[in-house]
Order: C-alpha cells, then sequence, then structure tokens
C-alpha cells in the first residue's frame, strides 16, 4: 500500500492548488482513475490515496473536500474520516458505498459525512455533490469568521428558542441545509416539521426553487400517485387534461412528503423507482422526465416500526430516513414558552383588534402547568385565542381559554398524609427520587399550588420544577371544581 | 466445461452496460476509454488471480474482501454481468457455501474471458 498520495498538486501531502481541491480515497484502480479524470475535467485538483494509512500518512493543508470509499479492503473508511474529521469537524466528506450497503452509507450520515454516492459512481452526482460540498466549505468557513468577529453562535431565524434541544435542533438543520441528504423529521404533531422543511428549504442552495409539500394522510390512495406524479390527459375518468404532480412542480427546489408513514403500498412502490432513477412518469404515460428535487420527508409515527410490521417498505425507509431529526415537544422546552408567546403576539398584531404587548406572569405560569399535547400550533392557537378576549395591553390569566385556566398542578389537592414521614419511617432509607417527589408535592402544598413560589422555597429555576413535575408526572390538570 | 448458455440461475443481466461505457466515451474521449479499459482488464487478471489462490487457500475474509473488490470495479466500467456473478459469490461466501463458490468462481473466470473478448478495443464498437 502506498504510504503517500499517489498523486496531487505537488505531492507533499494534502495541498491546496489554484481551485478547490478534493482528496479522492478509492482502493480500486479503474474506480479512482475514472472518478480523477471526471473531477479534473471540472476543474478540480484531485489527491489521490489507495489506502487508510497514505490518507494517515499525509500531512500538510487539508483538502477543500474529500471523497472517501467506505469499503476500503482492509481498512476501513470511517477510520479515514474519523482521521480527518479529528483534523477538522467541518471539512466535507463525501462516502461512496456499494450499492447494497446503504445501512453503511446511513451510519456514515449520521457519524457526520456530507452526503453519499453509491456504486457505480454517476458523473453528474458526483459533480453536484462535490460542488456543493466545496460551497458548503466556503460557507463554514465565511460563518466562522462572522462568528468569531461576533463572538457569538446565531440560531436560525425562523426557528425560535434557546433551549438545548432547539439549539441541537439548530445545529442538525445547518449540518444538512448545504447538502441534499435526505432527512426525515420526526415528531409529534404541532412540533413545527413543515417549519423546519421550509429552514432547510430556504438555507440551503435551492432556496430560488420552488417548496412544495404534500400531506400523504389527506390524499385517498387512489389519488396518491396522480397527486404525485401528474397525469396524462384521458390517464382516467375525469382526467380532462394533463397534471403536473408534486414532483415536477418541485422540480429545482425541495419536496416536502408530509405523513410518509400514511402512504400506500402501490405509491411507496412508485416513489421507490422515481428515487432511484431520479425521473418521474405520470400516470397514463409512457415518458421518462427526469427531475432534480430534494425530498424531505415527515411523520409522527416510528416508521421503523411500520417498517418491522411490514407496512412500510425497508429499501424506501433507508432511502428517505438517512439523516433523521427529532423535533422536541413543547413539554420538553417549556423554558421557551415566553419566547415562543413574544413570538406569535408580534405576529398576531396585524389582525389583532388593538396591541397587545405580553402576558402576565401567573398567565405564562398557567401556560406552563398545561402539557400541550398539540405543540406548538396549540399554543398559536391558545395566543390567539387569549389576544381576541383581551381587552388590555397583557393578557392575563382571565383571558386565557376556559380550559386552561382550569389547570394547576393535581398536586395542590393531594395530602401528604404525615409531613414528618418525608425522609421515611426510622431507619427506612427512600430512594432520592422518591424524597424529591415529596419535597415537591410538600412544597407545592404549602405554596397552594404556585409553582413560582415553590421553586424558590425548593432553590431551583421554575422551568426546572417543571421539568420535574412532568418527569415525576405530576403536572396533570385538576378539576375545575379544585381549583384554588 | 462445455460453451453452455449462461446457468438459469443467474440474473439475466448483459454483458456490458453500454449507456455507462457510451457515457464515459462522451463525457471524456473515446482514447480515455480505451485507457480505461486496458488499465480494468489488467487490474481483474490480477484481482482474479488473488482470489482464486484465497478461495483456494480457503481464507474467508480475504476471498469475501477480494469478490467484493471485483464486484466495485466491475460496477465502475459498467461490466454488468460480472459485476452480477461477482456479488452472487460473494453471497455465497458469506453463507459459507465454499461448494457453491468453487463453482461460481468457474463462471467469473469463463465470464471475465467472454468480457475480455467483447472489450477489446478494435470490438467493442459492436460489442451487444
Amino acid at each position: 500500500m502506498t504510504q503517500q498520495p499517489l498523486t496531487s498538486s505537488n505531492s507533499l501531502g494534502f495541498s491546496p492548488g489554484e481551485g478547490d481541491v478534493v482528496a479522492l480515497v478509492e482502493d480500486d484502480i479503474t474506480t479512482r482513475h475514472l472518478t480523477r479524470t471526471w473531477l479534473e475535467g471540472a476543474g478540480y485538483v484531485v489527491t489521490e490515496f489507495d489506502s487508510a494509512e497514505s490518507v494517515r500518512a499525509a500531512s500538510g493543508t487539508l483538502p477543500t473536500v474529500v471523497c472517501i470509499d467506505l469499503g476500503l479492503g482492509e481498512s476501513s473508511g470511517f477510520d479515514v474520516m474519523n482521521h480527518l474529521r479529528e483534523r477538522d469537524p467541518e471539512l466535507p466528506t463525501i462516502v461512496v458505498t456499494a450499492e447494497r450497503e446503504v445501512e453503511t452509507a446511513v451510519a456514515a450520515m449520521r457519524a457526520g459525512a456530507y452526503d453519499y454516492l453509491t456504486k457505480p459512481v454517476d458523473r453528474e452526482r458526483l459533480l453536484h455533490s462535490v460542488r456543493r460540498a466545496c460551497e458548503r466549505r466556503r460557507l463554514v468557513n465565511s460563518v466562522r469568521n462572522l462568528r468569531s468577529a461576533l463572538g457569538t453562535g446565531r440560531l436560525l431565524d425562523t426557528l425560535v428558542g434557546t433551549s438545548p434541544a432547539m439549539r441541537e435542533l439548530s445545529q442538525q438543520v445547518e449540518r444538512v441545509m448545504e447538502s441534499d441528504v435526505a432527512v426525515c423529521l420526526l415528531g409529534e404533531s404541532g412540533t413545527g416539521k413543515e417549519l423546519v422543511a421550509r429552514a432547510i428549504h430556504t438555507g440551503g442552495p435551492r432556496r430560488q426553487g420552488p417548496f412544495v409539500a404534500i400531506n400523504c394522510a389527506a390524499i385517498p390512495a387512489a389519488l396518491q400517485e396522480s397527486e404525485l406524479f401528474g397525469h396524462e390527459r384521458g390517464a382516467f375518468t375525469g382526467a380532462t387534461q394533463t397534471r403536473l404532480g408534486c414532483f415536477e412542480r418541485a422540480r429545482g427546489g425541495t419536496l416536502l412528503l408530509d405523513e410518509v408513514g400514511e402512504m400506500s403500498a402501490a405509491t411507496q412502490a412508485v416513489l421507490l423507482r422515481t428515487l432511484q432513477e431520479r425521473t418521474v412518469r405520470r400516470v397514463g404515460g409512457s415518458q421518462e422526465i427526469p427531475v432534480d428535487v430534494r425530498i424531505l420527508c415527515a411523520t409522527h409515527r416510528d416508521l421503523r416500526s411500520e417498517v418491522d410490521a411490514g407496512r412500510f417498505r425497508e429499501d424506501l425507509y433507508f432511502r428517505l430516513v438517512v439523516y433523521p431529526i427529532e423535533l422536541p415537544a413543547l413539554r420538553d422546552r417549556l423554558e421557551d414558552l415566553p419566547m415562543l408567546v413574544t413570538h406569535f403576539l408580534e405576529k398576531l398584531q396585524i389582525r389583532a383588534p388593538h396591541r397587545v404587548r405580553g402576558m402576565s406572569p401567573e398567565a405564562l405560569e398557567v401556560l406552563s402547568g398545561h402539557s400541550w399535547p398539540g405543540n406548538v400550533r396549540e399554543l398559536e392557537n391558545v395566543v390567539h385565542r387569549s389576544v381576541l378576549s383581551c381587552r388590555t395591553e397583557q393578557i392575563e390569566r382571565a383571558d386565557l381559554p376556559r380550559d386552561l385556566q382550569g389547570r394547576i398542578p393535581r398536586v395542590v389537592s393531594e395530602r401528604v398524609d404525615d409531613p414528618e414521614e418525608l425522609l421515611g419511617r426510622g431507619d427506612e432509607v427512600l430512594p432520592l427520587r422518591e424524597l424529591e417527589h415529596r419535597a415537591i408535592k410538600r412544597a407545592l402544598r404549602v405554596t397552594r399550588g404556585s409553582v413560582g413560589r415553590a421553586a424558590k422555597l425548593l432553590g431551583i429555576g421554575r422551568a426546572t420544577l417543571y421539568r420535574r413535575l412532568a418527569e415525576l408526572e405530576l403536572g396533570a390538570s385538576n378539576p375545575p371544581g379544585e381549583v384554588a | 466445461m462445455t460453451d453452455r448458455p449462461p446457468p438459469t440461475t443467474l440474473p439475466p443481466t448483459p454483458t456490458l452496460s453500454k449507456v455507462r461505457l457510451d457515457a464515459i466515451a462522451r463525457d471524456v474521449s473515446r482514447e480515455f476509454l480505451d485507457e480505461l479499459v486496458a488499465l480494468f482488464l489488467t487490474d481483474v487478471a490480477k484481482k482474479l488471480e488473488r482470489l482464486s489462490d484465497v478461495i483456494r487457500e480457503r481464507d474467508l475474509e480475504q476471498a469475501l474482501a477480494s469478490a467484493h473488490d471485483l464486484k466495485g470495479a466491475a460496477a465502475s466500467l459498467g461490466v454488468l454481468r460480472l459485476r452480477a456473478v461477482a456479488g452472487k459469490l460473494e453471497d455465497f461466501l458469506q453463507r459459507g457455501d465454499w461448494r457453491a463458490s468453487d463453482t461460481t468462481l468457474v463462471r467469473l473466470l469463463r465470464e471475465f474471458a467472454h468480457v475480455r473478448s467483447v472489450l477489446a478495443p478494435e470490438q467493442r464498437a459492436v460489442a451487444p
């Protein structure tokens, strides 16, 4: 095995040329020769390596992009990837796998690869991916410069919240924006899956193209194919004219397949073929129409379980769920509530009968005690309804919808039979979780259910207390009759 | 071995992907394709030699890696049936079926001889 790069711009290792430098790590000579020629033909400087050892032995400046065959003989392509990412975590890495090893590609994407290609590598797909990766590299460099100038990180504009869950989401979205990697957005209803899909679209290179979203659950199985792939005139009764499907309408842009778990088996088969061939055939048509579309999907279901139950095709699953992004439920980021309320108030100002500037702490506290099964969408509705009821500049507890006003932590009505038993009887040692449970219940009892005051007495933040209430399953609603 | 048609267990795959070869010639040049074909034939001959050795030695790990390499090389140039037979060999090896692997290795060698005959530059223009 070669210990130095086989060829490079100046044979010293990773060295920048006039243009972008692509490091090619591939042990098969035919593939390497072909790939190198394609890349050089497109104007890139190529540095070749035929083994993981030769990459490790190389020193000098890192390339702009690295393209790694994951099936590298005895040494693993993953090792190369990790080695390079240790030197620079932001180095865009394109991995190449055999067609039947999509699972390996999925693992690589999760480990931080920028994009993946399957063998035999298609020239257009390769050049497209490398071009995007180089753009990404330049973007990362400019963001780095900007961040160091500002001395701070910046969340995406459209995603509201500063909780750890939202920061993590923001980082994941930033990572997938620039590539065409298949992202699957997972989350409960109302968590903002379409919003995140739009953020991915508008933040990426396809922003000038259309964003098309289709809700598979809202379309009867018989019409799904026609909606997605279009139909020719006369394809079926009522098809009086040719109609473009979502794929064609999203050409050059992004297509979101919402509630993809509800797609019929027949449509799944056609979708798989479309993703493999990157062409669509309209219902009743015979022509293969090329489509360049980024596919995002979303679901509230556990797609892996759907695969195991035989309701969702495994091959399609691997194509669609390369990079899963989980959206946090609102109850898991209650610290974002005030910011979200402000955001919705600003958004509603245009339609509101008068200006509402904020929400009282008492009203916010009531909102913090709710479990939000409908997530952010439910919150937006609540804020909207409250604005309509509100006659002043600030939403008070009384302005909130009636069903929410009645909700205070259940523990108010509960009694610790004997407060002296807080630590357990005699020599009994209670688990810390149980002690915490009792302490919280007691604090809420003595403060008559005021979470704010209870948190103060316990020496923790209010948001923390709400989180602990949810974790200890203490935060259910009271029947209206028991409200203090 | 007699010159029988390929066994029915093989996928009905053409020898070469004309589309892929033509695309390479179009995207780069006909001369480059000739160069690539020559490189491929030399490399695959070496790979087959190594594969035969490790199968004879019953070295499963090396045999799997060699079959996989061969499959990748064939895929790269669009040598479809050779790739399919190499894939079959990989399957048999994964199952630890040495007997089927021996038979498939023979098929692979025959297929390579066939590929070499159709890929020779003067014949490629009329290749199936």
